[in-house]
C-alpha cells in the first residue's frame, strides 16, 4: 500500500484488524530507509538523526545520536507510557519506535551497537546509555511486525548530521491522530524543526500519534477526527460535549502516544533542564488537542550538550537563573509546534 | 558519633570478586553463545498457581536473566528508588512478565526477548488488550567478571521458555550469576546472587524474588554482616559506616564503587487498590534496608516491582472500601517484608 494517496481529501487509516497477524519470526525483514514527505535541514555539530523502517509493517524507528552524550531530563506525562532506559544523567542516544511495548527492543539494538563502538568497555564511565520511548501504531496497520534490535541499530548506523526526513518515515511511518473513532483517524508521522540563534541551537524531533487532533496556529484542525460524511475535521471536545449532552459515554480509542526530543547546546542546570522540558512539552497542547491524556503515553526527552553559556539574567537570591531556560523554552515551543505540523502535512 | 558497629566473626570463608580490569573486552558478537537453563544449586519451593519462574545464563559471562511469568497478567506498581536506575517498561501499571537481568544498560535487551516470545505465543495480535507487557530492571554485574557479555533477547527468550511453576533457583544463578555486595572497594566486594522466599497464610500467597547487588553489605537478623566489605587482612566483614566515618574523621573523601543495584519482584494474590499496591511495594522495598545497609543510595538503581493477581478478597469490606482501609495491604506488606529479608539472605549464603 502506498504511504500517500494525494488524490484523496483525507489520510484515513485503514479499518483495524484484530486477529492473529504475521510477526517478526515469520518473515525475513530487512531495514529500509525511506525518504519521507519532506526534509528538515539542521546544523547541530555532535548531533545526528537516523531513521529505518520495516516496510512490511509498516513500522519504524528514529534515533537521535549524541556520541559525546547529553544531559537529559525526561518528562513522561501520559497515562500509558512505554519507556526504556529513562536515564536522567547522560544519554548517548534516544530511540523512538513504533510497535508499542514491543518496539522498546529497538533501543536495545542502539545500545548494543554503542557498546560495540566502545570496544565493549564496561567500566561505569564507559557505559553508553540509549533511552527510548514507543508509540502504539498497531491499529493503523494489519501486521504484527514490530521494530526490533536490528532496526534500531540500522537507524543509528544511518544517522545523518544534515537533514531529518519528516512525514510517514522512521518511528512515524504508521503514526496517526484524532482517534475519537478509528474510522475517523488519519495518518500523521514524524516531524522536526531546527533553529540557530547566534551560538544557540535548538532541535526538536517528534513522533505524533495522539488521541487528539493536530491544530494549526490559526485554530484549523489539519489532521485527525475526519468526518467522511461532511469532509470536515473537528476538535474532539465537540464530540465529547455531544456525548455528554446525550447522556452517553464519550468514546475514544486506546493506543496512542506522542514522543518528542528537544535538544539544545545551552548550558542548563538540572532544575532548568527539567523545567525547560516541561514547558516545551506543555506547550505542545496548542498543536495537539487534547494532549497528555490517560490514553496517551506522551513523553518528552529534554537534552543539553552543555556547550554554550548564556549571560545570566534574572537570577534571584535563591540562586536561580531560570530566565534563560524560560526564553529558550518559549522558542523551542514554537519549534515544537512547527515540528508537529510538519509531521502531519 | 557511633556507628552501631556489630562485632563480626573472623573468617577465611569469603567469596571475594577480585578487582576488575577496565580494558577492551569480548562481548556477545565475539562468541557463539548458547543459553543454559538447567541449574544445579539450591531452590526455594513455592505454591502460587499462575506464577512461573525461569532462568537462563550465558556461562561464559557468567551473566543471566530471571523471568517471573504470570500468563494471566498482574497489576503492577513500580518503586524505583536508587540513583542509577536501569528500567524498561511497556506499561507501568500491568505486566505479564517481569524480567530481572544482569548486563547493566545493555541487559535491557533480555526483556525484549521475553516480549518477543509472548507476542509470538499470542499470535502477534495488535489490539491494546492483546499486548503482552514486560517490565525489566537490570543490575550492573561487569565488575565481578572480565568480559562484556550481556543478557540479550535470545537469553530472555530462553528464560521465559524455561519458566515453570514450583521453585526458584537461588544463589549464583539467573540474573544473580555475577551479583556482588559491599563495595567500599572492589578489593573487599563479595559475590552474592539471587534469592527467593515464599509465604502462605490462609489463602494469602506472597512470593519474593530478588537479585542482590548493592553497594551495601548483607545483614542478618542478629546484626551480623554475612556478605560484603570483607577485609582479607583481618578476615572480618564490617558495615560501610565505619569506613565512611574513618574517612570523614581524617577529612578524606569516602570511597565506594559505582555499578550496583538490587532489583526485586514481590507478587501476591491479595486484591489491592491502586493506592494500596503502591504503598505495599514501597513498604516492602523500604524494609529491605534492614537486610542491605546502606540501601537506595545514589550509586544503586534499586527497583521493586509489586504485583497482585487480585484473586483473594480477605473480607467483603476490603473489596468495597479498600482504598480507605489499607490495613490488609499493611499486613501483607509486613509479611512480605520478612520474606524479602529471607530472600536477601538466601541470595548471599
Amino acid at each position: 500500500m502506498p504511504l500517500y494517496d494525494d488524490s484523496l481529501p483525507h489520510r484515513l487509516t485503514p479499518p483495524p484488524f484484530w486477529g492473529d497477524r504475521i510477526g517478526n519470526d515469520d518473515i525475513e525483514l530487512v531495514p529500509a530507509h525511506t525518504a519521507g514527505r519532506a526534509e528538515v535541514a539542521f546544523d547541530f555539530p555532535g548531533v545526528a538523526v537516523g531513521t529505518a523502517e520495516y516496510l512490511e509493517g509498516p513500522t519504524g524507528a528514529t534515533v537521535i545520536s549524541i556520541p559525546a552524550g547529553a544531559r537529559t531530563s525526561v518528562d513522561a506525562r501520559g497515562g500509558a507510557i512505554g519507556i526504556i532506559g529513562r536515564y536522567e544523567d547522560l544519554n548517548h542516544a534516544i530511540c523512538f519506535a513504533g510497535g508499542s511495548s514491543y518496539g522498546l527492543a529497538a533501543a536495545t539494538g542502539v545500545g548494543e551497537e554503542l557498546l560495540a563502538r566502545t570496544g565493549n568497555r564496561v567500566g561505569w564511565q564507559d557505559l553508553r546509555s540509549a533511552s527510548g520511548a514507543v508509540i502504539y501504531d498497531l491499529a493503523a496497520r494489519h501486521t504484527g511486525i514490530v521494530p526490533d534490535a536490528a532496526l534500531g541499530r540500522a537507524a543509528l548506523v544511518a544517522a545523518r548530521e544534515d537533514v531529518i526526513p519528516v512525514g510517514r518515515v522512521g518511528a512515524g511511518i504508521a503514526a496517526s491522530a484524532g482517534k475519537i473513532d478509528l474510522a475517523r483517524c488519519e495518518f500523521t508521522g514524524q516531524g522536526a524543526a531546527f533553529r540557530q540563534i547566534g551560538p544557540v541551537r535548538l532541535l526538536v524531533v517528534t513522533v505524533v500519534n495522539p488521541v487528539g487532533v493536530i491544530v494549526d496556529r490559526d485554530g484549523t484542525v489539519i489532521r485527525g477526527n475526519y468526518d467522511r460524511d461532511t469532509g470536515e475535521r473537528r476538535l474532539p471536545v465537540v464530540d465529547y460535549e455531544a456525548a455528554l449532552l446525550a447522556g452517553e459515554a464519550p468514546i475514544t480509542s486506546a493506543g496512542n502516544t506522542t514522543v518528542t526530543a528537544v535538544i539544545t547546546n545551552v548550558k542548563l542546570d538540572d532544575k532548568e533542564l527539567r523545567l525547560f522540558g516541561r514547558q516545551v512539552h506543555s506547550s505542545m497542547n496548542r498543536a495537539i488537542q487534547p494532549f497528555h491524556t490517560n490514553h496517551d503515553g506522551d513523553t518528552l526527552f529534554a537534552l543539553t550538550t552543555d556547550e554554550v553559556a548564556l549571560p545570566a539574567a534574572g537570577s534571584t537570591r535563591l540562586g536561580e537563573q531560570a530566565v534563560n531556560s524560560i526564553a529558550l523554552g518559549a522558542i523551542a515551543s514554537e519549534l515544537a509546534w512547527d515540528a508537529v505540523l510538519a509531521s502531519a502535512r | 558519633m557511633t556507628t552501631g558497629d556489630t562485632v563480626t566473626p573472623v573468617t577465611t570463608d569469603h567469596r571475594l570478586t577480585g578487582v576488575p580490569v577496565w580494558a577492551d573486552r569480548i562481548a556477545n558478537r565475539d562468541l557463539d553463545l548458547a543459553p543454559r537453563t538447567e541449574t544445579s544449586g539450591g531452590r526455594v519451593a513455592y505454591d502460587f498457581p499462575g506464577v512461573e519462574v525461569g532462568v537462563a545464563e550465558y556461562a561464559e559471562g557468567p551473566t543471566g536473566t530471571t523471568v517471573l511469568h504470570i500468563p494471566a497478567g498482574a497489576r503492577l506498581a513500580i518503586d524505583a528508588r536508587g540513583g542509577a536506575i536501569g528500567l524498561s517498561s511497556g506499561f507501568e501499571y500491568f505486566a505479564h512478565a517481569i524480567c530481572l537481568t544482569g548486563g547493566s544498560v545493555y541487559g535491557l535487551s533480555a526483556g525484549s526477548g521475553v516480549a518477543d516470545e509472548l507476542r509470538a505465543r499470542g499470535g502477534n495480535r495488535g489490539a491494546v488488550d492483546d499486548l503482552k507487557l514486560v517490565s525489566t530492571a537490570v543490575i550492573y554485574d561487569f565488575s565481578a567478571r572480565d568480559n562484556a557479555i550481556f543478557p540479550d533477547a535470545a537469553l530472555g527468550r530462553a528464560a521465559i521458555r524455561a519458566a515453570e511453576h514450583g521453585s526458584v533457583p537461588v544463589g549464583r544463578v539467573g540474573a544473580g550469576a555475577s551479583a556482588s555486595a559491599g563495595k567500599v572497594s572492589y578489593a573487599r566486594t563479595e559475590l552474592t546472587g539471587q534469592g527467593a522466599a515464599f509465604g502462605r497464610a490462609g489463602r494469602v500467597r506472597v512470593l519474593v524474588i530478588t537479585v542482590v547487588n548493592p553497594v551495601g553489605v548483607i545483614v542478618d537478623r542478629d546484626g551480623e554482616v554475612i556478605r560484603g566489605n570483607y577485609d582479607a587482612a583481618t578476615g572480618r566483614r564490617t558495615r560501610l559506616e565505619p569506613d565512611y566515618l574513618a574517612a570523614l574523621e581524617r577529612a578524606q573523601r569516602p570511597t565506594s564503587e559505582r555499578g550496583n543495584t538490587t532489583i526485586t519482584a514481590v507478587v501476591t494474590n491479595v486484591r489491592l487498590s491502586d493506592r494500596e499496591l503502591v504503598h505495599f511495594g514501597r513498604q516492602v522495598h523500604s524494609s529491605m534496608n534492614r537486610a542491605i545497609q546502606p540501601f537506595h543510595t545514589a550509586l544503586d538503581g534499586d527497583t521493586l516491582f509489586a504485583l497482585t493477581t487480585d484473586e483473594v478478597d480477605l473480607d467483603p469490606r476490603d473489596a468495597a472500601e479498600s482504598a480507605d482501609d489499607p490495613i490488609t495491604a499493611i499486613a501483607v506488606g509486613a509479611l512480605a517484608s520478612e520474606l524479602a529479608w529471607d530472600a536477601v539472605l538466601r541470595a548471599a549464603r
